[in-house]
């Protein structure tokens, strides 16, 4: 089975929700998954921060794990420069740095940008 | 070498749906087999028979179909996306098909290569 990294470097939108919709979809087929939040993609693990409904993909994140993919990975410059806390977010995710998301790259068949 | 494509930036805005093309065209020419092409997204405006490029323009619509018709490539629209902007059976141009996502995660799946534009 060949393993899929989703890599999300833009903000929630409905086009974020339909790459939220392929993950959930990857999770059905049971193709090993992990997803890697980079650049202003971050802010989608925050959830709803401009209280605006059709821009929060949180919730379909938090599904995430229910279809087998737990393995949600953050850059951690990325939160750095966009002073996001850690402890501020309900999602489960691990931080990481640019070497480890190359290694994440050369460990995966298939990489799907957003 | 078995490879599929996954089309989802804006035709209109982009270079993306060009580059998509030429590439899938290098593919069918290089003797490759190509599987499937997947359009998601905003993509999904290419597989629609209303949407007629100025005559100065790429007729990428066009090139997609002649592209299907030489190859046999299946040229696959996400319905939900599609939907989403009203892209829907009776607008669809000749050889595009609608399916579901669960055709891109098998075609992931199948081939050898997946390339995203």
């Amino acid at each position: 089975m060949k393993s899929v990294l989703y890599l999300v470097s833009k903000k929630a939108s409905l086009t974020a929700n339909e790459t939220v919709d392929m993950m959930l979809v990857s999770g059905v087929f049971e193709q090993p998954c992990s997803v890697v939040f980079i650049d202003d993609g971050v802010y989608q693990l925050f959830g709803d921060m401009m209280l605006v409904r059709t821009k929060d993909t949180s919730r379909a994140l938090s599904a995430l794990p229910t279809y087998g993919i737990d393995r949600l990975y953050a850059d951690n410059q990325s939160l750095y420069e966009r002073n996001l806390q850690f402890a501020s977010c309900h999602l489960s995710f691990q931080t990481i740095d640019v070497s480890e998301i190359t290694q994440l790259f050369n460990e995966h068949d298939i990489v799907v940008t957003d | 070498m078995r490879i599929s494509i996954l089309v989802q930036s804006d035709p209109f805005t982009t270079a993306n749906g060009e580059l998509a093309l030429r590439f899938a065209q290098s593919v069918v020419h290089s003797n490759h087999d190509l599987y499937r092409v997947f359009f998601y997204k905003q993509a999904v405006s290419i597989a629609s028979k209303h949407a007629i490029a100025p005559q100065d323009e790429m007729q990428l619509t066009e090139m997609w179909i002649d592209l299907a018709r030489k190859s046999k490539v299946e040229l696959i629209v996400c319905v939900a996306a599609g939907q989403r902007r009203g892209l829907v059976q009776t607008v669809l141009a000749d050889e595009f098909e609608i399916a579901g996502l669960g055709q891109m995660v098998e075609a992931m799946i199948e081939s050898d290569r997946t390339v995203t534009f």
